[in-house]
């Protein structure tokens, strides 16, 4: 028998008719394109905010490789730079954890990175992460938006930095340093606008003095840190650290809250799929008649079934392509579309005569954002694409097998 | 099996000898038929006639190919329905026979055209050719503007009109009808049992009614009584 024409035929018009004569699948279609879509733009934002903050920690802070302070080998920049056909940058630094006062004696913890004093020529993607408020990143102190709120600090402000060193005759020695802020930088990382400083060297005086510096390499693609570890070992570079083993804790966490993601991007689809069995077997269970009958007419078993699997393969396909299309164009307009929600619910509140602030869905005041950042991945888009077609295949797959054990003998009688 | 029954050669379409048909339940078995006989030839027409519940539909179910047997031997166009598998089955039943139910059973959401149309499709693969054979056929049984109506457009008459259409289309070695006027008033109920015996004759078609109605019964060439689980020819 063939079965290349009749099964398509049946299935469109069922598929079709599905809202007249019998249970529909076009909700099962709709849940899985706001299934597709909500998990796009959830995935887009989540991906926004871990990616910006990873940039930003390797920009400002962590770098790709690092070269810790007195390994062997000739672990100098230019060496290195030698060494490593990927990297863009190598910056030398010396971290000082200390603390900070204003001239009011209010303090705070805070970390100075000690660099070059031409350390945004150096390394470039530092020069365009750091977004200079006020001074010039030379001639003192350059402190965090955040800090600079917290201790009223302004270019010219002469703080008070506590200077802590030891050796083995003198144990340790702590004294006050005074330190001109030369300028205030945003990077909308909340954590190193407000304990995060950068000093060029020439304006460090004793601070950090004797500490021999780290070696900060930054690569092209972040993800080339172990060929480049490698590489600096064949240098005869011993040593050297990959971003991701010193930021363990943090970069973990984040991979651990992007495995629930997905999970829970699993378990969606799997209430989608249940939803979608049920409707299925509802509409098998609706047309055991037609079934029955197509079986009496000579169509065997399987073929009915590929009816309902195209019905399922068009509701899958159909659902998922509407989501993506639509999570394509949310995610890349979200920030508007916060726009338009924050102006209707204004709207809203102006209708019923209730006063009030402005509605704002992210406040700065409660969260550290100007925009809601948005990455898609083409890996992770297709994954939730396929897994949303794929969730109405499968169920319908199961759906159908009760196709195989509907006997036309026992539903076509009248007796 | 009983060469002498499964034996073809005298032009016989349905031969089946000795079927049982035994329905089993935890508490007894209940025998319904209990060794059918019967040989129809080509272009027979026959009637079974018989009381309510006595296995009349059942062994319709039987010789077409829907149901199977507890035993016995069955053989209709050829084909042995008792060893072939699902797939031969459902073959048989796209091809060689072709069935009108005593309530239509058309798709419901597909116009006569489609419906009378449909086991050809599935047979043949051909649409366009399937479409000019249903279109044919509907107008031969007087439904010619009737072609884009669905079923709930259509009388219960001219449904079943439909239904024999689709059963004819595949030009089926034979045509089992169970109780095919069962559900139409009197009017309609004649013309359909004239369609299906004038079709039948001018196609050359063998015809196995199962009915209830005295005088579909007496029409046929061949009348058979199903009584406690036994066929008898009158």
């Amino acid at each position: 028998m063939s079965v290349r024409g009749w099964i398509p035929f049946v299935a469109s018009r069922w598929f079709r008719s599905g809202r007249e004569s019998g249970p529909s699948l076009a909700p099962a279609t709709a849940g899985i394109a706001v299934g597709v879509a909500a998990l796009l733009c959830v995935i887009g934002v989540m991906n926004g905010f871990q990616l910006g903050f990873i940039d930003a920690v390797l920009d400002l802070d962590s770098y790709h490789v690092r070269v810790p302070a007195g390994v062997d080998g000739p672990a100098s920049v230019s060496g290195i730079i030698d060494a490593l056909p990927g990297a863009t940058a190598a910056l030398p630094f010396v971290d000082v954890r200390t603390m900070v006062a204003n001239k009011r004696g209010k303090a705070a913890a805070l970390r100075i990175k000690i660099v070059p004093d031409d350390a945004l020529s150096l390394d470039p993607a530092l020069a365009a992460r750091l977004e200079l408020r006020s001074g010039e990143f030379s001639g003192g102190l350059v402190v965090g938006s955040e800090l600079s709120k917290r201790l009223d600090l302004r270019v010219g402000d002469v703080v008070s930095v506590l200077d802590v060193s030891a050796d083995e005759e003198e144990g340790i020695d702590a004294s006050m340093a005074g330190l001109s802020v030369a300028g205030v930088f945003h990077c909308g990382y909340y954590d190193f606008d407000a304990a995060l400083a950068f000093l060029p060297e020439s304006s460090a005086g004793g601070l950090g003095r004797g500490e021999a510096p780290t070696i900060g390499i930054k690569l092209g693609d972040r993800y080339g840190d172990a060929r480049a570890i490698a590489e600096l070992a064949e240098a005869g570079i011993a040593g050297a650290e990959s971003w991701r083993e010193y930021n363990r804790a943090f970069f973990g966490a984040l991979r651990m809250e992007k495995s629930v993601m997905m999970m829970l991007v699993g378990l969606i689809f799997l209430v989608v799929g249940v939803n979608i069995f049920h409707s299925m077997r509802k509409a098998v269970y609706g047309r055991v008649e037609d079934i029955a009958t197509m079986k009496a007419l000579g169509a065997d078993s399987a073929s009915v079934r590929r009816v309902f699997m195209l019905d399922g393969i068009a509701a899958g396909v159909g659902g998922a392509l509407a989501g993506l299309c639509a999570g394509l164009l949310v995610s890349m307009n979200v920030n508007e579309v916060f726009s338009a929600i924050e102006a209707f619910v204004a709207f809203a509140y102006r209708i019923v005569g209730a006063g009030g602030s402005a509605f704002e869905i992210f406040s700065p005041k409660l969260f550290y954002i100007g925009d809601v950042p948005v990455r898609l991945s083409f890996a992770e888009t297709l994954f939730i694409t396929a897994a949303g077609a794929s969730s109405a295949v499968a169920a319908a797959w199961a759906a159908s097998s009760r196709v195989s054990r509907i006997l036309p003998s026992e539903v076509l009688r009248d007796e | 099996m009983n060469e002498e029954l499964m034996d073809e050669s005298r032009d016989d379409i349905l031969v089946c000898s000795r079927v049982r048909k035994v329905f089993a339940s935890e508490a007894e078995e209940l025998e319904i038929l209990g060794g059918v006989d019967l040989r129809l030839g080509r272009g027979d027409r026959a009637s079974i006639t018989g009381p309510s519940g006595c296995g009349k539909s059942t062994l319709l179910s039987i010789l077409g190919g829907l149901d199977r047997p507890s035993s016995g031997e069955v053989s209709v166009g050829g084909v042995d329905l008792v060893r072939s598998g699902d797939d031969g089955l459902s073959a048989f039943r796209a091809s060689v026979v072709g069935f009108v139910f005593q309530f239509h059973y058309l798709l419901k959401d597909f116009t006569a055209l489609e419906n009378a149309m449909l086991p050809a499709y599935m047979l043949s693969g051909d649409r366009k050719a399937a479409v000019a054979k249903a279109r044919v056929l509907l107008e031969a049984v007087g439904l010619g503007g009737r072609l884009s109506h669905v079923p709930a457009k259509l009388s219960g008459g001219e449904r079943q009109r439909v239904a024999i259409a689709r059963a004819l289309i595949n030009d089926p070695a034979i045509v089992l009808a169970d109780e095919p006027t069962g559900n139409l008033d009197r009017a309609s109920a004649k013309a359909v049992e004239d369609l299906l015996f004038e079709l039948a004759e001018r196609r050359g078609t063998t015809l196995l009614v199962v009915t209830h109605d005295p005088g579909m019964a007496e029409r046929a060439s061949r009348r058979f009584v199903l009584r406690d689980g036994a066929l008898a020819e009158s």
